[in-house]
């Protein structure tokens, strides 16, 4: 018996070990899974930073347009066009007369590797002397 | 049965060996699952870091444009950072640290000039400058800075420079405010709009004119020969009360088929002057010639940046045959302190 028992001593060791490691690997594999969703989730949030930076160049870029012809979008200002800053890139349009007479509405869509921040202005332009005067600016759902 | 105990031992040992690397792996694991955690954290105060860089640049921008428009000297290379001095921010030359959750975390902005396609005016451009005379007929290839942008790149980095983040933003002079006559028939020889505590107020009166009727009762001005070739009229001198840039010109009114209305401008940094008249390539034969009434034409940023004083020349031009001209309600310049 005891003669037995020896012999198969590695034979019931290999089994548990097998086991054991296979519930290693799925260990394993789980914190793998985590690392790589933590290291997207980083990216990520350095990402919107920069998105909503180049976003924001957007809604300058049109209120200077704005600024520098009340009648944007016309011929000589197009009412969209797109930018690209540092990693990204903005996509702009210029609404005139929108939400209201006498208010432009810009929106800028900034992107950097496939995140998104999404922002609206609405600006107050003086029909007669083209001044303009922001109103609000702020993020919009996408 | 020895055969047995060899084989037990090989399976032993393969045990202990895949057991071993296993457990190396777990030990990777979690070592790097908690740097990742770290750097994670770190991250998230460089991101913090990089919105406070970026907003508070952009709010010094807006309160005043020079305050970044000055910094020197720019390039790529170069280092500022924003600070509370009070209850205003400022910005000082290089870097600054600071210490968060027990680390350290450097930042700086660099700042550079941003071109423009059609002499400044047009889209943002990463070329170089190139010769640009005018900003009348300026295409996509004519490139020169746009003394109203500026390229703010924000930088944090931390573990002594071995990680870093970076985020770029194009900051606009947006700010502005309006010149606006609608009355001449206060008559000339007014050198000087009146000014008081809260700014230039712009009256009916003017400096110069020639061969222009001005005393009409509702304040139009327009053509008092149609025999000459144009009638000209020089504003009083307007003051901004700070160093700016004049953006758009523009009138309103009638326009008569064949005739036309174009303008010169003078800026200086002292109310004395000297008052050069250009047109948008600087010289004093060139013209601000828009296409119609109520459609602004762009001042040229190169002839007209960073002034504090500023008047304008208009020219009243009758049609070929002599027998009309335009009639001006409202001259209207735009311009950001």
């Amino acid at each position: 018996m005891i003669k037995y028992l020896k012999q198969n001593k590695g034979v019931a060791f290999l089994p548990v070990v097998l086991l054991i490691n296979g519930l290693a690997i799925i260990i394993v594999t789980t914190l793998v899974l985590i690392v790589t969703f933590v290291n997207n989730s980083n990216a990520r949030t350095k990402w919107s930073t920069e998105a909503l930076a180049i976003g924001q160049t957007g809604i300058d870029e049109g209120i200077i347009k704005i600024v520098r012809d009340k009648n944007c979008p016309d011929v000589s200002c197009s009412s969209s066009f797109t930018l690209s800053v540092g990693n990204g890139t903005a996509s702009v349009t210029i609404a005139k007369d929108t939400p209201s007479n006498g208010k432009h509405t810009i929106t800028s869509l900034g992107v950097v590797k496939g995140v998104q921040r999404k922002l609206q202005a609405i600006v107050n332009t003086n029909s007669t002397t083209g001044q303009v005067e922001i109103e609000s600016i702020q993020e919009v759902a996408i | 049965m020895k055969n047995k105990s060899g084989q037990s031992l090989i399976e032993i040992l393969i045990g202990v060996g895949i057991a071993a690397i296993i457990g190396a792996s777990i030990v990777g694991a979690i070592s790097t699952i908690m740097r990742v955690g770290l750097e994670s954290k770190n991250n998230q105060i460089a991101s913090g870091l990089l919105k406070r860089i970026i907003d508070e640049t952009r709010s010094v921008a807006e309160s005043d444009w020079l305050k970044i428009y000055n910094l020197s000297p720019k390039g790529a290379d170069s280092s500022f950072y924003p600070t509370a001095s009070g209850t205003t921010l400022i910005i000082l030359p290089g870097a600054t640290t600071t210490i968060i959750e027990g680390r350290e975390f450097t930042y700086w902005f660099s700042i550079e000039n941003v071109n423009r396609t059609k002499c400044g005016l047009g889209e943002i451009s990463s070329l170089a400058t190139t010769t640009c005379l005018t900003t009348e007929g300026a295409n996509e290839n004519e490139i020169y800075e746009d003394p109203s942008t500026q390229k703010i790149t924000a930088h944090v980095g931390w573990q002594n420079g071995t990680h870093s983040l970076t985020a770029t933003q194009y900051l606009s002079r947006k700010r502005n405010l309006t010149f606006l006559q609608t009355d001449w028939s206060g008559g000339y020889n007014q050198e000087y709009f009146p000014t008081s505590s809260i700014g230039t107020l712009v009256n009916n009166s003017f400096s110069t004119s020639s061969y222009i009727a001005y005393g009409s009762s509702t304040g139009q001005i327009f053509l008092s020969d149609f025999a000459v070739s144009s009638g000209t009229l020089i504003s009083s001198v307007y003051d901004t009360f700070s160093t700016s840039t004049f953006n758009m010109i523009m009138w309103q009114g009638v326009k008569p088929a064949g005739t036309d209305v174009k303008f010169q401008v003078a800026v200086s940094n002292t109310a004395s002057g000297p008052w050069n008249y250009y047109g948008p390539d600087g010289s004093v034969n060139s013209y601000y010639t828009p296409s119609d009434q109520n459609t602004p034409i762009d001042l040229n940023p190169r002839y007209v940046k960073n002034k504090r004083y500023i008047r304008y020349k208009v020219f009243i031009l009758p049609d070929a045959s002599h027998a009309t001209s335009s009639t001006i309600y409202d001259i209207i310049i735009n311009w950001s302190p």
